[in-house]
């Protein structure tokens, strides 16, 4: 049994300008059946492709594979249909409504003075049909994710642009005007500069690209039925690379992997940036247009800006690059794992990143290379060495013995793994604990931590939410506690590992003064903290008499 | 009753003055209001639920013809580890948990061996849930969640009366109401 009760009541907007928008209830654009249904053409086109280069192999197998395509595509067509006849949506001069389903009726509304994001984005086949998805998103996220964001997939790219500068300009009640055409031009604050491709091979993709080509190809193949060992081709590079000494095997297979893995990242890098342009539009929003196939359109109305994350994984920080994110309410989070809309730049050098910073927050110079970090006390250096020299080597040799129990290795590979890991353990807990540090900048709470992927957040501290604190056993018997800013912004949260617990409180109650000390006492004076202190407040409501009682 | 002693009149005069810089360091948050004695009984039958099937099943096994003589040492490790774990984490938790609600904001400590502890200010908080399962129910508890914009940062008080739990968070509702503010 639950019950929960809005605390906010965002309906109520009785004084509202009325806006130029349709009232009745429109329809999806009827395109967008064939643009649904276009997803199976991808797995047509390798299947066919494959059935028709290896007719001769085909058996049972693969002829099941394609009835139940089939089957699969008269399906989508027929679940797309009913989603095209039930799904409706109208914008009122106060809420935005989506009604859809057939069985399972759901009916979302957003109010539109909380919408604080409308990203269009438009794949390929949306291109190719003139349509484009325009999501409305309010910045909340609660335990339940998603549910206060609504999709309208599948209207005409005109509608959309419309939609999206409607619910925009009428920002809130902070902003009282802005749908008058003003005669102000965008502000450019970055561009595309292809020399960035250059670090566009050092990230995680390329090795993950590798890997998807690899499973991927092997998967079809198993699908299909077909085994490589058939193949003439495949056999006669399975004879080659046998025939050659084992080192040089390795060698072209590694130099192989690696070229498909920097040219799949440089098409990924292409294909995603394509165009980027980065602008401050009259009115004070962030807009950020980038892609090559599907163009992404991302527009930040500047009350929702909250700060900056720049992060940089080990090989770009050798080459001083970094990457920046955004942080904004109703950007990132769950819905965002994949398509990133809040990456205001590709891989780029570091001094773009603290320019572009430095615009996109309004300031003369970014908060990130002004604040004066401080380190954090020795204690999480050795909890860092711990891990780094103790845990890991026992990971590392636990793997090793695992395989050596089962006849893989030979035994002294899990001395040599140990040592291994330790080795490079040291260093690298050296390095995190130097990399930790947080400042307070002015309006920005500035926290930089992490070894592998080096981040520094920015984070206007208005925008905090509250704060946590939590000690591990361990952390308590090392006086330290991690501290958590929580914000609507991005993942919801900002945490500063490892920070002296007095520290912390300290500096907890510096960015928001007046919010952490009327809970605080002071650890002198009272010898257990705990007891006398169940008395000292009780609220006025509980003095008022309960029914109970 | 221990409640009966909580209603003793507010003692405001000892606490800090917001915006006042304190000259003393601070200790981490210490919120002053216990949960419901009952939620004792609440941790400890939950408790139970959990461990006292696991270790009936594992003796069960252990029980059977030809089981390995292995089971034993594990079953002779486990009795006491669960039948600890049952019986002395509710305690502890009822000298962790603590909770209260000041003029701006709301705090609660949780945990046992990981501890917790959040704050939010009125002027952040955006829904306030109440919730009884069937177990709280027997128990005459409610458990209050304060969430936030952030999805990282609800506040849960577990273990409060069941009456209690719903004037605070009519008075909370009325309250965050009163400061008519965006919660983001």
């Amino acid at each position: 049994m639950s019950t929960r009760t809005p605390v906010l009541d965002a309906a109520e907007t009785p004084d509202a300008p009325q806006p130029p928008a349709g009232q009745q209830w429109q329809r999806l654009h009827p395109r967008m059946i064939v643009v649904s249904v276009s997803w199976l053409v991808g797995p047509a086109v390798p299947l066919l492709g494959a059935i028709l280069v290896a007719r001769d192999l085909l058996n049972s197998h693969g002829l099941i594979v394609l009835g139940s395509y089939v089957v699969v595509a008269g399906v989508q067509a027929g679940h797309e249909w009913v989603r095209y006849r039930t799904t409706r949506f109208r914008i009122t001069d106060s809420k935005v409504e989506l009604h859809s389903g057939l069985f399972f009726r759901t009916d979302k509304s957003i109010p539109r003075d909380r919408v604080r994001s409308a990203d269009l984005t438009a794949n390929p086949v949306h291109r190719l049909f003139g349509l484009a998805a325009v999501k409305v998103g309010t910045g909340q996220h609660t335990a339940r994710s998603e549910d206060d964001e609504l999709v309208l997939d599948g209207i005409s790219r005109d509608q959309a642009l419309q939609f999206r500068a409607l619910l925009l300009n009428r920002g809130g009640a902070t902003h009282p005007d802005g749908t008058a055409a003003s005669p102000e031009l965008p502000v450019p604050l970055a561009r595309m500069r292809w020399s960035w491709a250059r670090y566009a091979p050092l990230t995680v993709t390329t090795v993950a690209g590798v890997l998807a080509v690899v499973t991927g190809g092997s998967k079809l193949l198993d699908t299909l039925g077909l085994d490589l060992t058939d193949s003439g081709t495949a056999r006669n590079v399975w004879d080659w690379l046998s025939s050659v000494p084992l080192a040089l095997a390795v060698a072209v297979v590694a130099v192989v992997l690696l070229a498909v893995g920097v040219a799949g990242s440089l098409v990924a890098f292409a294909e995603a940036w394509y165009g980027f342009r980065l602008e401050r539009e009259p009115e004070g929003s962030l807009h950020l247009v980038r892609g090559l196939l599907t163009s992404r359109s991302v527009s930040v109305a500047e009350r929702r800006i909250c700060g900056v994350e720049l992060t940089r994984p080990l090989p770009l920080r050798l080459l001083s690059a970094a990457r920046l994110n955004l942080l904004a309410t109703g950007l990132g989070g769950h819905s965002a794992r994949f398509s990133n809309p809040a990456q205001l730049m590709p891989a780029a050098p570091l001094d773009s990143a603290h320019q572009i910073t430095a615009d996109v927050l309004d300031l003369t110079s970014s908060p990130i290379t002004q604040a004066a970090l401080r380190g954090h006390p020795r204690p999480a250096l050795r909890r860092r060495l711990v891990r780094g020299c103790l845990l890991a080597p026992a990971g590392a040799a636990a793997l090793a013995g695992a395989g050596a129990g089962s006849g893989l290795l030979p035994w002294w590979t899990v001395a040599a793994a140990a040592l291994l890991t330790a080795a490079c353990g040291a260093p690298l807990a050296r390095d995190a604990y130097r990399g930790l540090g947080h400042a307070l900048h002015g309006d920005y709470l500035v926290v930089r931590q992490g070894t592998f992927v080096r981040r520094t957040v920015a984070l206007r501290r208005e925008r905090i939410v509250g704060w946590t604190g939590r000690q591990s056993y361990t952390q308590r018997r090392a006086g330290l506690c991690t501290l958590t800013a929580t914000t609507a912004a991005g993942k919801g949260a900002v945490r500063i590992r490892d920070i002296g617990v007095a520290e912390g409180i300290a500096f907890a109650e510096a960015t928001l003064p007046g919010l952490l000390a009327p809970f605080c006492e002071t650890p002198a004076g009272t010898t257990n903290p705990l007891e006398d202190q169940v008395l000292r407040c009780v609220p006025e409501w509980r003095k008022e008499p309960c029914s109970k009682h | 009753m221990p409640q009966h002693t909580r209603q003793s009149a507010r003692d405001g005069s000892e606490r800090a003055v917001p915006g006042a810089v304190a000259p003393r360091p601070l200790s981490a948050p210490q919120p002053g209001r216990r949960p419901d004695r009952r939620a004792v009984h609440w941790w400890l039958t939950q408790n139970l639920l959990v461990v006292v099937p696991v270790l009936a099943a594992l003796a069960a096994l252990a029980l059977l013809p030809d089981a390995p003589a292995w089971l034993w040492l594990v079953f002779a490790v486990l009795c006491p580890l669960g039948v600890g774990y049952a019986l002395l984490t509710p305690w502890y938790r009822y000298r962790v948990h603590r909770w209260e609600a000041s003029t701006e904001a709301v705090c609660a400590t949780s945990g046992w061996l990981t501890r917790e502890w959040r704050v939010v200010p009125f002027t952040r908080i955006q829904t306030l849930d109440t919730e009884r399962g069937p177990l709280m129910q027997l128990f005459g508890l409610s458990a209050v969640t304060v969430t936030t914009a952030s999805a990282a940062g609800p506040v849960t008080i577990v273990g409060l009366d069941k009456d209690l739990a719903t004037a605070l968070v009519q008075d909370l509702t009325e309250r965050v109401r009163a400061l008519h503010e965006d919660g983001t």
